[in-house]
């Protein structure tokens, strides 16, 4: 935890002082709402019964209107096109297998398209808008309770999450792993790291990291391929109080890093095959600051220190996504071992998110005008799918 | 294999809580009642009025459990209630009047704790909504994402606000050294 963060906190808790004992409180609280709804049912009814007679009435004069408006259509010849940016018209034609990038279609708010990621092949994708809970590949869709692929079919129903989708997808594009229990549940408990092939029994494989209240404790990499998962658990304040490598096969620890709360990196992130972590750090002071990322090896040796922070990495580890952390903007494309930037976003752009091309080595990178994060929204982003060479494959501008 | 089972009860807690269990809705919401006085308190600077504006915000939960989305965590899902709440009872004028200046009076600094008072001013002078988030994230520890849910707000927008309060928070001190 920075400095900053623990006195804005030490702040906020001597605001706290005259909190006392909370469990009467609590208490009261609930007999207080459950008094209450119990009130509400008599009143429900005699509401109920309102307006059923006012949509009654409703329906005929409905009936009535759509009836005229029939007729006069048939009088107005065939309807004339909307005027509205160019949304994609067609589905996308590409077998399920494909590996696509998703993105909001920049005319059509409610649409999503997907492309290729040689960006030769579009098309519009029946997925809801928001979406973010695909695999790797975008053909696989998971909420808490069911797995659906690209075309909406259902792939497998069962427990993915206590109210969302819990998972993180495997690289193998039809696996996931899990931490059980999805939430707290009222005591500080021990996690356990599970691998789920849908539609079958989730598989146990170790004990890591605890599920306590207000802290959050992730799976940061799950790697069927190269046999490995990161395992993350945040501290309070926002920080990461300790993560862990796991071998998956075996469920042993291959290494861990704990973290006081003085030395707490703001954030940290995986490769896909957790082979390298990325730790970020931030200044203590203020202005509070990205302070570059120390990026860690296979065995948990450091091998890279980087100016600014790691926000994600290619799909084979190569190269990095950076910008500088808390302060928007710098957003960059940096081979992390010979630390030379491959492709840097325009200046006063700063990172939305990121995707990596599975098996491949391109990066979609979705960046945002710095002055949007002075608004609440809603954003539009530019979509760049940058090779390993940093040569721009694609732009597509004002994607919501 | 108990870890499982364990989390195998979870979504039927939420289920029975939406079909009226009242003590499935006690066991979801209940852990989540100290922080939502907290925020509370934090946006209204009067534990009474907290306790008040959280308690609606238990009832309304309580009434409006069955409209949770698919895909919404249940924690910002409820913070935003309880902010929403806070911010009607703000809007009273009587409130606004009577309460900015006790929030400046519980910022007044002590000899012992300089630096600390100095950002405890710096936070009394920053917008409600940049509070709000700076304690969401830093005190109550909810990632982005949740914070996201709870200010009703996108992500880069909940990290914007976040960033700018905590850019807010220099001139105060620089402006307290001078």
């Amino acid at each position: 935890m920075d400095e900053l963060r623990r006195n804005v906190n030490e702040a906020f808790e001597n605001d706290q002082v005259d909190f006392g004992e909370l469990n009467g409180v609590r208490q009261r609280m609930f007999q207080s709402a459950l008094a209450a709804r119990g009130a509400d049912d008599g009143r429900r009814i005699q509401l109920a019964a309102g307006l059923a007679a006012v949509l009654i009435v409703a329906v005929v004069i409905a009936t009535f209107a759509y009836s005229r408006a029939g007729i006069q259509q048939s009088h107005q010849g065939p309807p004339r096109p909307v005027q509205s940016p160019t949304p994609l018209g067609t589905a996308l034609n590409v077998p399920n297998s494909t590996p696509v990038i998703l993105y909001g279609d920049p005319g059509t708010p409610d649409q999503v398209d997907g492309m290729t990621w040689d960006a030769k092949l579009s098309g519009t994708v029946p997925v809801s808008p928001g979406t973010d809970s695909g695999n790797p590949a975008a053909n696989l869709f998971a909420t808490a309770t069911e797995i659906r692929d690209r075309s909406g079919n259902l792939i497998a129903t069962g427990n993915y999450g206590a109210k969302f989708f819990g998972g993180t997808w495997a690289d193998d594009e039809r696996q996931f792993c899990q931490l059980v229990p999805f939430d707290y549940l009222g005591a500080d408990v021990p996690a356990t790291l599970q691998i789920v092939t849908p539609g079958q029994t989730p598989r146990s494989i170790v004990h890591v990291g605890h599920v306590y209240e207000q802290v959050v404790t992730r799976v940061d990499a799950c790697s069927v391929l190269g046999d490995r998962a990161v395992v993350v658990q945040g501290s309070g304040g926002g920080g990461t109080a300790q993560y862990w490598v796991v071998h998956l096969s075996t469920g042993k620890i291959l290494w861990t890093r704990k973290f006081d709360a003085s030395h707490s990196p703001a954030s940290v992130v995986a490769s896909r095959d957790g082979m390298y972590i990325a730790e970020n750090a931030t200044t203590g002071t203020l202005p509070i600051t990205g302070k570059g990322s120390t990026v860690y090896g296979p065995d948990g040796k450091l091998v890279a220190h980087l100016a600014d922070w790691v926000e994600s990495f290619s799909w084979d580890g190569s190269l990095v996504v950076t910008d500088q952390g808390w302060v928007p903007g710098n957003v960059r494309v940096v081979n992390w071992r010979s630390r030379t930037t491959v492709w840097s976003a325009p200046v006063g752009y700063a990172l939305q998110r990121t995707t990596a091309q599975p098996e491949g080595t391109s990066l979609a990178i979705w960046i945002i005008t710095v002055a949007q994060l002075s608004t609440d929204g809603p954003f539009h982003a530019d979509l760049y799918v940058i090779a390993a060479d940093g040569q721009v494959v694609t732009l597509v501008r004002g994607t919501p | 294999m108990a870890q499982a089972l364990t989390a195998a009860r979870e979504r039927p807690l939420y289920e029975l809580a939406r079909t009226g269990d009242e003590a499935a809705f006690e066991a979801l919401i209940g852990p989540l009642v100290e922080p939502a006085l907290r925020l509370a308190h934090s946006m209204l600077g009067d534990r009474w009025e907290a306790e008040d504006a959280t308690q609606e915000a238990v009832t309304k939960a309580w009434r409006k459990l069955g409209q949770l989305r698919p895909g919404v965590p249940l924690r910002p899902w409820f913070l935003a209630i309880v902010i929403n709440q806070c911010r009607n009872v703000r809007r009273t004028k009587w409130f606004h009047t009577a309460r900015i200046a006790e929030v400046f009076q519980a910022a007044r600094p002590s000899p012992s704790a300089i630096e600390r008072v100095d950002i405890a001013r710096a936070l009394a002078r920053l917008s409600q909504n940049d509070r709000q988030a700076l304690f969401l994230h830093f005190y109550l520890d909810l990632p982005i994402e949740e914070v996201a849910i709870a200010l009703g707000i996108s992500e880069p927008a909940a990290k914007g606000r976040i960033y700018r309060a905590c850019q807010r928070l220099r001139p105060d001190l620089i402006e307290e050294d001078t």
